[in-house]
This record gives structure tokens, C-alpha cells and sequence, in this order.
């Protein structure tokens, strides 16, 4: 089977501007207005209305239950009818950010009723007072319960794996469900993440503080869930589903330093790059739009405009250049599907909204998405030197 | 039993490479490298004990296998890496330097060949497990200075992952796994295709975990799943005994090397075993059971004995999941007894839990390395702390003492809370 036989059928996003397809790309076509970085908290989302089975819901944390709208949603945009797939060859792939604490509220009374004359937690206390907390509570801070909810919400019980590689956790989800494609295991895969982050990253101000300004001090942390459906492009149009785009390759890498640290030079995201285009059997100047991985640190996001600039460096038209985080904020787990699913919807357009081209200034890229060029090159960077490139193609009749 | 829903894409698969095993490295409750812990496991170990990371006295289960008297190793750390360490990574570390330094990856013997975008990390973490102090420096208060803020990066998982690929120089990417009891098992099998299929030539992989906290104590035991053999650690684990009573916390490391075969061939590795088939199902039946008639598991199994093109009479032993609650064992069973025959005397079964407690993310790494052992020193692990099997369980359990036993291949299974189920099949080098 080649790459090009696998295609995305549907994309289920819930995020704090917008839930559903549709929705997203008019909220990339038209920006958004953005004060502070509350604009990114889905704290107050409620799952209820949009799960399709709220017994889930009970032991769900809050990215469970944005995980588990995406996916109800995704089931009802990709047209999903179980009568077309056998279970054991339906497989869900996530990424999921690490258990919130706030998510441990079972334990919070417990923790607080555990408290001596002095203010301090008596860890003896604490065995007492925990007894009497719900039995849910672990299961709250399970990091793979969308993994678990979603397998039973599509009666997946393929192979199926879960991430826990921050930004990169649903680029890694596509690209091993993929690959899981293409050798014959899977005849359809949901892949996507969650992500319930900005609580703890806004305590440990490590979240950018003027979100209107730009990403000039950080990271804009945003909660959200994105999944999108792959299956074969024969099976999708077999029981009539609608494609999206195609998938065509994909790539990963690490600079191998550490925590927390990245190669200036950017050898290791070049590589995967490179390595995506030859996978692929693309030219670099069959790219047409390239959605960066712009993680808001102006160091990372420097070396990542160095590296596109190496790429194209023999292009005769350059690319043009999207940063939906502009208007999505940084989705981490969550991040990078809805790039994937509405690249169509670029092509279609023709030119990159302004609300999401990229903040500083990357001067040698297009506004321009010109349709003989309908690949598109789909970035995701983290700081601790690890990149991740998803090549797919616009399906533009 | 009907066909197997994998065989439906055999002859469709694309060709694999051979993957082999050069390098074990493993912190456990039975030592601090895996030669002693294997002595551990061959000898019948059980060095359960009350708790002593924090006062369990009124929680209603207060026992664990614990490591003890572990000191994190900086041999391979940079200044500043072990901020971002929580307890279980620091095993990572140590269990990650012996690995490494088995298959000859440091220093100087370090082989020039390797090309470091062919080298990646694929690892399965456990949850973060917070203390109570933690929950009073870095839960309570409402903003964090960046002292505190890394306390809160000590609990990300994939720290460790990034550190490993720094010790063994890898670029071809990292991937950090969580499925529960299942991840380290899924991530093995990820490392392994992933050099099966020609995207990497060398994968450190395993698992990692720690969840004697006060937190997991509380949130397990409300579950139901803890034993309560508080009187009597050192027999409280009992996988398949008709009186098992729930698991025991463990914890530790184990990490491995694998490599495509005429790359370790090339440069001179030891080669310790062959990795040769994995499966990996999802039972979407309910998050902390498995379906009663065993499904997840059974196709799990069938898909890693397809994947290795064997019959189920080729594998000798089975290191089972084998928690040692009453559900796991007797539905997991049923599930070895369906692939394997009722009873199979071809296939011998252990959970080598007894002695190691239930290590969660690690177990499937760790498991999986006792399989390789098992089959190169020729050896079964006992089955320990059984005082009266328990005859639901339809599977022949390995021996109360270890014994020889000429066998050619094993399977390791996990099973996770969220339904993901994992098989690996191990298999002795030059058969």
C-alpha cells in the first residue's frame, strides 16, 4: 500500500474558541480576540453535552472529558458506522498530557482534613481520611482513559497506544497509527490528543503573559483535544465518507541533549525534514504550505525559520507559511491535528489568514497556497530538542 | 477457537529484520542490576516489608516491595539532570547506565558505525507520584517560584526518555509511552518494530515506575485490588494461589537495548536474546477489568505468536501478568488456557510478581528480560508462594524451585487498566 492510500476522513476539536470542524477553520480564517491567557482555559468547558455516553464521564478527569468530546465529535464527523470495520482492526491512538493534580479532588478533602494543629499533612491521618474518598479518584488521574473510553465509545480493540511526549504526543499518535496502516495491522485509526495544561503551566509562570503581544514571553499554553480519523482511501469512499486530505508521510527526531535544551543549529529537525520529503518522494518545491511548529520561544522559533529557510533554500516559489497556534494558542498534547485535517480548507482558500500567519517576521515564505503545489509540511518542536514533520496532501475536488 | 482476525493481513506484511537484545540493565526490590535480581528470581526471593517511605500505619494495606539502599548513579548525568528526576527515573538512570555499558554504548567502545539519526528512545513511564509534601509545595500554593516549578518538572514522564537519548546520543527521535501496567510492554514492542521495519537500527527502551505513595496506597486500596497480607509480606503476592487476596506495590527500572541483528552483529555485541513477535489489542470492555472471556489477551497473544510465525506449542513458558488479584488471574488464565490448551504441559506458566511485587509501567520490561534469561540460561522462574494452586486457573504453573527446562521461546504478557493488552515473544539466540 502506498502512503498515499491513507487518508483523513474527519477531525472531532474541541478548544476554547471553537468545537468541531467547521467551526475551527472559521475561527482560523477570522482570528480571534485575545486579552490574557484565560482566552486558552476550557476550565469551564462541560463535557456533558457533547459525550456521547456520560457514564464515561464519572471517572474522567477534565482533558478526559474534553478528549471524549472530540472524539464524539469526530465519530459524527467522519460519518463513523461500525457495520464497515471488524473491531480488531480499529485502532485508537492518543497523546495525553500527564494527570492534572487539580484532578485529584477525590483526594483534596482528604488531604485537607489531614491536616495536624500546626497546618502540616499527617501522612496517618491522610490513610483515615482517604478511605472515605470516592473509588473513582485514582481513575481520575489515569493518563490513558481516553485512550480506554474512546476504545469503547468505537468498539476499537486494535493495536492502540497512548503518548505522553508533550508537544509531540499527537504528531506521534498519527505517525505510529500510520505506520500501523501501512503494514497491514489497522483498516481504520483515530489519532489526536488532549491536553488539560495551563492551570499548572500559569502557576509556574511559564506561560506567556500578554498573549495580544505575541509569544514574546512564552509559551501561550491553550487546553483542547483534536483527533482525526485515517482509513484507506478505497474503504472511505466504499461507504461514501468524505476525504480530507491524504497522508503522506511523516518523520521524527531529537537533538539527543537533554531536557530542556535544543540544538541552535538545527540539524536534528533538518534531518527530519528531510527525511519526511524522501519518505514521501516530494521535492521540497512541491510544498505549498507549511504549518510551522512555532513553540512561542523566540530562540526555538529562530532556529525553526533557519532550518525552513535551508529546506527551501532551491525553491523557486516560496511556500507559504501558517501558525494556527497564533489563534489556537499551544495546544501540547493536543496540538497539530487540525493542521492535518484542514489543510483542504488552506488550499481551498488560497492565501494564509492573516489571523494566522506567523508573528515575527519570516519574510522569505508566501502568503500564497497555490493548488499546483498541494503538499503541505506539518511541524512540531518541543523544547527539549525533539521534532516531529506529517506530510499531507489538499484533496481539492 | 476461531482464526485469529490478525492472520487476515498475513502475506501483506512487508518483510521485517531480525531484532536481538545486547544490552539489560534493571533496578528492582531484588537488587540493583539485573544479574543479582535474576539471582533473586532464581532463587525464590520475596523481599516484601511494611512500607517505609511514609507512615502507611492507618491505610488498610501496608506492604511493597521496595528498592533499598539506592543511590542514583551520576557516572552518565549532566550538572542540572537530576532536577528533572523524580524516584523512579533515578532507577531508570542506573538501570540505563548498565544497559548501555553491557552493549558496549559508552565511552570508548562506543562503535563509530552507529549513525545517530538510526538510534532513537521509545520508553513507557509511569504517572507522576506525588508525596504528601509535594501536594503542600508545588499543589497548594497558588503561584510557583522556579525552584518549585521544577519540583513540578521532576513529575513529567518524559524527562527520562530525554536523558537517555542524551546518554546514548540518539537522534532518530523519542517516544514516551503510558498504558498503565501495559506501557513498558507496549513500548518494547514499539522499539521493536520500529527496528523490525527498518526505521531505526538501535532502540533503548523499557520502562520505569513507582507508585508507593500515599496517594496510590489510598486510591488502590479503594479499589479493592491491594492485598491486605499485611502480617505476612513476604507471602502476600501469590499469582494463581486459590487464596490470593489483590498485588503488591513494587517498584524499580529495567531497561534494553535492541538492535537489528547484523548491525549488532557487525560491531562485535553480545547478543542476549531475539526479540521475536509482539502483539497489542485493546479490550474496550470496562477500564480496570478485562472482558470475562479474556478477548483483549487472547488476541494480544495470537497476534505476537503470528508476528513471530510460530505455533503455540513452540513457546516453553509464559511469564504471565499474574497480579495476584482474584479477577487478573483467572481471566488471564482462561485466556493462556484458550491460545495454549488447558493445562498445556508444552507451556509452562510463572508470574515472577511474587517476587518482585507489581512494578506497573516496568513490569513489561522487566518481564520480558526474565523471559530472555529464562531462555538463555535454560531455566524456568518458580512459581513462589503458592500453598494451594488454584485450579480455575486452567494453565500448568512452573515448579516452586527454578528448573532447567530446553525451551526455544517465551511470551510475556501485560495487561493495563484502560484495556491495553500486550504479548512479547522472546527467543534464544541461535536456535
Amino acid at each position: 500500500m502506498s502512503s498515499s492510500d491513507i487518508v483523513i476522513t474527519g477531525i472531532g476539536a474541541v478548544t476554547a474558541g471553537a468545537v468541531g470542524r467547521v467551526a475551527h477553520w472559521d475561527l482560523l480564517q477570522n482570528g480571534r480576540v485575545t486579552t490574557s491567557e484565560n482566552d486558552y482555559s476550557l476550565k469551564l468547558f462541560r463535557p456533558d453535552s457533547h459525550v456521547k455516553d456520560r457514564r464515561y464521564l464519572r471517572s474522567c478527569s477534565q482533558a478526559d472529558g474534553i478528549g471524549l468530546a472530540a472524539l464524539s465529535g469526530l465519530m459524527t464527523d467522519s460519518n463513523f458506522d461500525p457495520k464497515y470495520y471488524s473491531p480488531e482492526r480499529v485502532g485508537i491512538y492518543t497523546g495525553e498530557s500527564p494527570p492534572n493534580p487539580q484532578d485529584h479532588s477525590g483526594h483534596f478533602e482528604a488531604l485537607e482534613a489531614a491536616r495536624d494543629e500546626h497546618g502540616h499533612i499527617s501522612e496517618k491521618v491522610f490513610g483515615q481520611a482517604s478511605r472515605s474518598a470516592r473509588p473513582v479518584t485514582l481513575l481520575l488521574g489515569l493518563s490513558n482513559n481516553v485512550l480506554c473510553y474512546g476504545s469503547l465509545m468505537w468498539d476499537a480493540r486494535g493495536p492502540n497506544s497512548n503518548y505522553t511526549s508533550s508537544v509531540l504526543s499527537a504528531h506521534l499518535a498519527v505517525i505510529n497509527a500510520a505506520k500501523r496502516m501501512q503494514r497491514g495491522a489497522l483498516d481504520l485509526a483515530i489519532a489526536g490528543g488532549c491536553s488539560d495544561s495551563t492551570e499548572e503551566f500559569r502557576k509556574a509562570t511559564l506561560i506567556a503573559t500578554n498573549i495580544a503581544a505575541g509569544y514574546a514571553k512564552g509559551t501561550a499554553v491553550a487546553d483542547g483535544a483534536a483527533f482525526i480519523t485515517l482509513e484507506r482511501r478505497k474503504a472511505a469512499l466504499a461507504r461514501g465518507s468524505r476525504i480530507l486530505a491524504s497522508y503522506i508521510s511523516s518523520a521524527y527526531s531529537c537533538d539527543g541533549l537533554g531536557p530542556a535544551r535544543f540544538d541552535r543549529d538545527g540539524n536534528a529537525l533538518y534531518d527530519c525534514i528531510v527525511r519526511a520529503l524522501s519518505a514521501a518522494a516530494v521535492n521540497p518545491a512541491e510544498i505549498g504550505l507549511i504549518f510551522s511548529g512555532s513553540s512561542g520561544l523566540p530562540d526555538l522559533d529562530l532556529m525553526e525559520t533557519q532550518v525552513l529557510g535551508r529546506v527551501f533554500a532551491g525553491a523557486a516559489t516560496p511556500p507559504a507559511l501558517a501558525d494556527t497556534s497564533r489563534v489556537l494558542g499551544g495546544l501540547m498534547e493536543a496540538g497539530g491535528m487540525l493542521d492535518l485535517g484542514l489543510v483542504s480548507e488552506f488550499f481551498t482558500c488560497g492565501v494564509v489568514p492573516p489571523a494566522v500567519r506567523p508573528h515575527v517576521n519570516r519574510g522569505q515564505f508566501s502568503n500564497l497556497i497555490t493548488p499546483e503545489r498541494p503538499f503541505a509540511l506539518a511541524l512540531r518542536c518541543s523544547t527539549s530538542g525533539e521534532y516531529s514533520c506529517v506530510i499531507v496532501k489538499g484533496e481539492l475536488n | 477457537m476461531k482464526d485469529s482476525p490478525y492472520q487476515k493481513s498475513k502475506g501483506k506484511r512487508p518483510p521485517k529484520r531480525r531484532v536481538v537484545v545486547t544490552g539489560i540493565g534493571a533496578i528492582t526490590p531484588l537488587g540493583h542490576s539485573m544479574d543479582i535480581t535474576w539471582d533473586g528470581i532464581v532463587n525464590g526471593r520475596t523481599p516484601a516489608s511494611p512500607i517505609q517511605y511514609f507512615d502507611a500505619s492507618e491505610f488498610p494495606n501496608r506492604i511493597a516491595y521496595q528498592v533499598t539502599d539506592f543511590s542514583l548513579s551520576r557516572k552518565l548525568l549532566k550538572d542540572g539532570e537530576d532536577a528533572y528526576l523524580c524516584e523512579c527515573a533515578e532507577f531508570a538512570v542506573n538501570a540505563a547506565e548498565e544497559a548501555l555499558e553491557q552493549s558496549g554504548l559508552l565511552g570508548s567502545s562506543r562503535p563509530e558505525t552507529t549513525n545517530p539519526n538510526r538510534i532513537q528512545v521509545c520508553f513507557g513511564m509511569g504517572l507522576p507520584s506525588p508525596n504528601i509534601d509535594w501536594y503542600e509545595k508545588v499543589f497548594f500554593p497558588k503561584k510557583l517560584s522556579l525552584e518549585e516549578s521544577l519540583n513540578n518538572a521532576r513529575i513529567l514522564p518524559d524527562q527520562i526518555s530525554s536523558i537517555i537519548a542524551r546518554m546514548v546520543g540518539a537522534r532518530g527521535g523519542i517516544s514516551t509511552v503510558h498504558t498503565a501496567c501495559a506501557s513498558s510492554g507496549q513500548a518494547l514492542g514499539e522499539a521493536y518494530e520500529s527496528i523490525a521495519y527498518g526505521d531505526a537500527d538501535l532502540v533503548v527502551t523499557g520502562g520505569a515506575d513507582s507508585m508507593i505513595s500515599p496517594f496510590y496506597a489510598a486510591g488502590f486500596a479503594l479499589l479493592g485490588a491491594l492485598s491486605k497480607r499485611n502480617d505476612d509480606p513476604k507471602t502476600a503476592s501469590r499469582p494463581f494461589d486459590r487464596n490470593r487476596d489483590g498485588f503488591v506495590f513494587g517498584e524499580g527500572a529495567c531497561v534494553l537495548v535492541f538492535e537489528e541483528y547484523d548491525h549488532a552483529c557487525k560491531r562485535g555485541a553480545l547478543i542476549l536474546g531475539e526479540v521475536c513477535g509482539y502483539g497489542i489489542t485493546e479490550s474496550a470492555y470496562r477500564i480496570t477489568d478485562l472482558h470475562p472471556e479474556g478477548t483483549g489477551p487472547i488476541e494480544a497473544m495470537q497476534m505476537a505468536l503470528d508476528d513471530a510465525n510460530l505455533k503455540p506449542t513452540d513457546i516453553g513458558y509464559i511469564n504471565a501478568h499474574g497480579t495476584s488479584t482474584q479477577l487478573n488471574d483467572r481471566i488471564e488464565s482462561l485466556a493462556i488456557s484458550k491460545v495454549f490448551g488447558p493445562f498445556s504441559k508444552d507451556t509452562l506458566v510463572s508470574s515472577t510478581k511474587s517476587m518482585t511485587g507489581h512494578t506497573i509501567a516496568a513490569a513489561g520490561a522487566l518481564e520480558f528480560a526474565f523471559c530472555l534469561l529464562a531462555l538463555r540460561h535454560q531455566t524456568l522462574p518458580p512459581s513462589v508462594n503458592i500453598s494451594s494452586f488454584d485450579t480455575d486457573c486452567l494453565i500448568t504453573l512452573t515448579a516452586p524451585e527454578a528448573q532447567p527446562r530446553n525451551f526455544r521461546f517465551a511470551l510475556s504478557n501485560s495487561v493495563g487498566f484502560g484495556g491495553s493488552n500486550t504479548a512479547l515473544i522472546a527467543g534464544r539466540i541461535g536456535r
